[in-house]
């Protein structure tokens, strides 16, 4: 890591880190505006731009070439523009068209451009993969000015930006001027692409404007966070490029950037509180967990019921799993389930009780599927002897509320459609 | 009687599909306007024509008898619910606020009294106590709700609402209905795109039918007529059907019609 602190090792980071950052400062908006493919082919139509640039001036210097840049990007833009008014394509395959139009272009003047003479054009072919560790401190200085304005603008017109991504037809009809709005992130996209390319490369600096944001939406609640949050994710993911391609001089950096970029945004789908997967998982796990829970407290009720009397204690362990439940292995494991949960307990084998605990529980479930059935019958009408399949389900999601106004509605039963008493509610 | 919004001979054309077609009519300030027909009818194509929104083929819009363009400050727009993407990082108050920036100039923050305004939106509708909740954890009616706060921060004289009613529980339903009549008695224009005729003959005053031409517009008792609507819907409207249910088929009728 020492080689980072190198001063030419030290412009290629200042640099790259530049980049990172208003990588994420428009590709939060690019994502939320659903333009991700719009990135791609701002990316892809850089390529152009250089070959001419360089064919007219015959210097691969950055400021040279990031004319030519910005005016074949300008072009593919207004190529998409003019599809749209002229064509009945959809906006993907214009998208398309002009992405692949462009790139091909591109790529058929450099390969002219490499058999014409050769001083300086593998520094051409750069532009596709990118390679973070040719920029110099005379390139950060370029960079930078252009992050900062790109900066600034996003700062002084971040209310509309976001206004803009979620609701433009709205804001339409407000009196604003918004064309400059628009025009300015126009302009503010194709910079950072611009630059960006010199880094990352024209294949994936689409890919690598739009994967931090989307790594950071998953953590964030507003699009200051995302913004913050994606400018983290760029950054570690440049870090990273730049440590490998200056330890290792032959790594294209662009699919290393890119690739931790990705990595980070999988992990953040995984991991991230609410919108993740494993939180997802965990939330489904607890649910699937109560249901089973409120399922051995039935059956633990119907075993008091109907197999000992009423009573809730003092019977022999084989009442619970010798005669109520048909097999005895699920019996064990119910009785096993209700033990570790304090439900049931026992001081001497012949002697097993039911808890407090267990008691309410098997009452209020038991409680909800009766109630439930009583409500299929007398209200919708049901026959008795189907309702009890559907209360199966019911039972695990009625909620008090629901629970006190069905009560009400059915005029406080005591008894359900089979004859069996209604436990009363538990305080 | 000043006149709101007047349409003429209004055209519009998406691609080589026509939407509206010379429709011309009226609108007087302070009444609750209804925009009906059926589905693909254009209604809200109206709507967007009246906002300004698209490029007209032919005819045009005069707001108070100005271009829609010139008036927007005191227009509010209210757009379905559909339209956007609701996963996304915002707060309710945050979208409530955006009520307020056609008072504000091109990149100013919102002032204290703007906050003041999106909060008695807020309040309106009853949402106060979600004001910092996530939009992507609201029911349907919720961000209804909050669509609705948004066009009342505009604080406009005419409403434009795109099918408000479409989808939404029954509070939101009764926040809706109240707001509407607070809208009517403080003298506002609002037009609805509505979809449900026994609802419009009872909440409106004045009716726009529509079905990509003008079938007819104007008092509620002169519009909603059993020919205007047969015309409108082609013997197909939900009073139509109700009418010739409650009449008596012949059985092998009927089981045709179910077939």
């Amino acid at each position: 890591m020492e080689g980072l602190l190198h001063p030419v090792v030290g412009g290629v980071l200042v640099g790259n880190l530049l980049i990172a950052v208003g990588s994420a400062l428009v590709g939060t908006f690019a994502v939320l505006r659903r333009e991700a493919m719009v990135g791609d082919v701002m990316a892809h139509a850089v390529v152009p731009g250089i070959g001419v640039a360089y064919a007219i001036v015959h210097r691969a210097e950055l400021p040279v070439l990031l004319w030519g840049a910005y005016l074949s990007v300008a072009v593919a833009l207004m190529g998409v523009s003019l599809l749209r008014k002229e064509s009945r394509l959809r906006e993907d395959a214009r998208l398309g068209i002009v992405l692949s139009v462009a790139f091909g272009g591109g790529i058929i003047l450099l390969t002219a451009l490499q058999r014409g003479q050769g001083v300086q054009q593998a520094a051409l072919w750069r532009f596709l993969f990118g390679q973070a560790a040719a920029i110099t401190w005379s390139d950060v200085g370029l960079i930078a000015g252009i992050v900062t304005l790109v900066g600034i603008f996003i700062a002084v017109a971040f209310k509309e930006l976001v206004a803009l991504a979620f609701d433009a037809a709205f804001l339409h009809t407000l009196p604003l001027p918004l064309r400059w709005v628009e025009f300015g992130y126009r302009i503010a996209v194709a910079s950072v692409i611009v630059v960006g390319v010199y880094s990352v490369g024209a294949l994936l600096m689409g890919a690598f404007l739009v994967l931090p944001p989307m790594a950071a939406r998953f953590f964030a609640r507003r699009v200051k966070g995302m913004v913050l949050g994606a400018a983290v994710v760029a950054s570690v993911a440049v870090g990273i490029g730049v440590w490998l391609s200056v330890t290792f001089p032959r790594v294209a950096t662009g699919p290393v950037i890119v690739s931790t970029a990705a990595l980070l945004m999988g992990i953040s789908h995984v991991v991230a509180p609410r919108r993740g997967v494993l939180s997802q998982l965990w939330y489904g796990l607890g649910r699937w967990w109560r249901n089973w829970d409120e399922d051995a407290h039935k059956v633990l009720y119907q075993i008091v019921e109907q197999d000992v009397g009423g009573r809730w204690e003092g019977w022999h362990l084989w009442a619970f799993v010798g005669r109520r439940v048909r097999y005895r292995f699920q019996a064990v494991v119910v009785v096993l389930w209700l033990w570790l949960r304090g439900s049931v307990g026992w001081s001497a084998p012949q002697c097993w009780f039911v808890t407090q605990r267990g008691r309410e529980r098997a009452l209020r479930v038991v409680r909800r599927h009766r109630l439930w059935e009583l409500y299929l019958e007398r209200v919708l009408g049901i026959a008795p002897e189907s309702v009890h399949q559907e209360a199966e389900f019911i039972e695990h999601v009625l909620t008090p509320e629901l629970e006190e106004h069905l009560e009400e509605l059915l005029q406080y039963p005591q008894t359900d459609p089979h004859g069996r008493p209604i436990p009363p509610r538990q305080s | 009687m000043i006149t709101a919004v007047e349409c003429r001979e209004v055209t519009v054309v998406y691609g080589r599909r026509t939407a509206l077609w010379n429709v011309s009519c009226t609108l007087p300030a302070g009444v609750l306007a209804a925009i009906v027909g059926p589905n693909g009818a254009g209604k809200s194509t109206l709507v967007r024509a009246i906002l300004g929104l698209i490029p007209l083929q032919r005819g045009q819009v005069r707001l108070w008898g100005q271009e829609p363009s010139v008036v927007r400050a005191r227009v509010s727009y209210m757009p379905q619910r559909e339209s956007v993407e609701w996963d996304f990082p915002l707060t309710v108050l945050d979208v409530v606020l955006m009520g307020r920036y056609g008072h504000l100039r091109l990149f100013q923050r919102p002032r204290s009294q703007d906050y003041e305004r999106a909060w008695e939106a807020l309040v309106r509708v009853g949402m106060q106590h979600l004001a910092q909740r996530p939009l992507g954890e609201l029911s349907g009616g919720q961000q209804q709700r909050v669509f609705l706060a948004r066009a009342l921060a505009q604080d406009a004289e005419l409403y434009v609402m795109d099918e408000p009613f479409a989808g939404i529980d029954a509070a939101t339903e009764q926040v809706l209905l109240q707001v509407l009549r607070q809208l009517k008695e403080s003298g506002k224009t609002v037009i609805v795109v509505h979809h449900d005729l026994h609802a419009v003959a009872r909440l409106f005053e004045w009716v726009v039918l529509l079905n990509q031409r003008l079938v007819a517009a104007g008092p509620v008792e002169e519009v909603l007529t059993g020919p205007n609507l047969q015309m409108a819907y082609g013997g197909r409207s939900a009073l139509l059907e109700e009418v010739l249910q409650r009449a008596v088929l012949p059985q092998s009728v009927a089981s045709q019609r179910e077939r």
